[in-house]
């Protein structure tokens, strides 16, 4: 066994305690710079890995730009015919005069029942249907304004103007509205 | 004799502990350091990633609708065309009338007024004589015309088969998209209802225009035979 000869004077001599305190510094050192080492290795490998992975997403960005400037006609179309589609909806949502030209219709298969009255001027709107008819024979006129009842197309009737002519008959103004 | 003894282990313990100082300094640099450059490397990979998705689920839309939409982009634009509206509309009228044998007079046709949404409306008036049961066929055609076209209002009078009407037809317009969305920004494709509509307008009637015939160049002389 070696025998430790310490040959310091005991007043100059580092006391144990100091001497014990510095090894655990130097023990907690070395740990920190295992601990360090690997911390930068594990941060530098991280790194690496997210770069590899940035540089690959970002070529990858690049090619499926590319991609979409080639099908930037089809994109171009897409919205323009998505953005007209969405106004022919609202056109289609517009006011027009289809539904009372339909009901007029009925109006002119109705009249021929009725031989002695005559249809005249006839303005059709998207509002209603106002027609001008005239008979001499009063019994018709109610028997067609009973007609008109029956369908229900024509749920608002008036009489916006009413004629009598000794030799024309009589002449009635008629609003249909919806 | 104490100061020199209380120095000395100063002096002794001073080297492990700027050691330690420095390592456990440098250990803490590293890590504060290296994962904000970590996180701000994923933070990119991750918008990288985010925007590849939103490219790829693009072109994969597109070429989905790349089919259908050369057609479908023809007959959006003939329903709701951003010129020409008046010629497209004279035109329907003109040739459905010939085709039902009415006679057309008095065309006229009123200047564009706006509606909502950068739509806009150019009525066409005129009047048209001719068979009561042709005059109503062509009236209800414009049910079905490209552009599209309501009936605004018309007046009529008739005796027995004969009919002569004052129509006014609406025709509507709408100026084109002047921004189309980023490369990058996201796109849906054509939902069901756009479809059924596109499907709906491939089978309205469209305007025809008389194609001009060019007159060919005569046969140039061959100056040296």
């Amino acid at each position: 066994m070696d025998k430790k000869i310490n040959l310091i004077p005991e007043d100059l001599a580092v006391p144990a305690s100091v001497v014990k305190l510095t090894k655990i510094i130097n023990k907690l050192s070395i740990v920190m710079s295992v601990v360090l080492i690997v911390a930068v290795l594990g941060i530098v490998s991280l790194l690496f890995y997210f770069l590899t992975n940035l540089k690959r997403a970002e070529a990858s960005n690049s090619l499926l730009k590319d991609e979409v400037t080639t099908l930037e006609k089809v994109e171009q179309q897409l919205v323009l015919t998505k953005d007209k589609i969405s106004k022919i909806n609202q056109v289609k949502l517009f006011d027009s005069s289809d539904l009372n030209l339909d009901n007029f219709k009925i109006l002119q298969n109705i009249i021929p029942e009725f031989p002695d009255l005559i249809l005249g001027e006839v303005q059709i709107s998207s509002k209603g249907i106002e027609i001008l008819i005239s008979g001499k024979d009063t019994v018709s006129f109610i028997t067609f304004l009973r007609r008109i009842k029956e369908f229900d197309a024509f749920p608002n009737v008036a009489i916006s103007s009413f004629s009598l002519n000794p030799k024309s008959g009589i002449s009635l103004n008629l609003i249909y509205g919806i | 004799m104490e100061y020199n003894n209380t120095n000395s282990k100063i002096k002794y313990l001073s080297k492990p502990i700027i050691i330690l100082t420095a390592v456990v300094s440098m250990l803490t640099f590293s890590i504060f350091f290296g994962i904000n450059q970590v996180n701000d490397v994923n933070q990119k990979v991750n918008s990288a990633n985010v925007s590849n998705n939103q490219l790829v689920q693009k072109i994969d839309v597109l070429k989905d609708v790349q089919e259908v939409i050369s057609d479908g982009v023809s007959f959006a634009e003939i329903a709701l065309p951003s010129k020409g509206v008046i010629l497209f509309g004279m035109s329907q009228v003109k040739n459905k009338a010939d085709s039902l044998g009415l006679t057309i007079q008095n065309l006229k046709v009123s200047s564009a007024t706006g509606e909502t949404n950068g739509i806009e409306k150019v009525s066409i008036s005129f009047d048209i004589s001719g068979d009561n049961s042709n005059l109503f066929l062509f009236l209800d055609s414009f049910e079905k015309t490209l552009p599209l076209a309501k009936v605004n209002k018309m007046s009529l009078i008739g005796q027995d088969e004969n009919y002569l009407a004052t129509v006014t037809l609406d025709f509507y317009s709408a100026s084109p998209l002047k921004k189309i969305p980023s490369l990058t920004g996201q796109i849906n494709g054509l939902t069901n209802e756009e479809m059924m509509i596109l499907q709906e307008l491939s089978e309205y009637e469209v305007p025809e225009f008389g194609i001009p015939t060019v007159n060919e160049f005569p046969a140039r002389e061959d100056i040296f035979n």
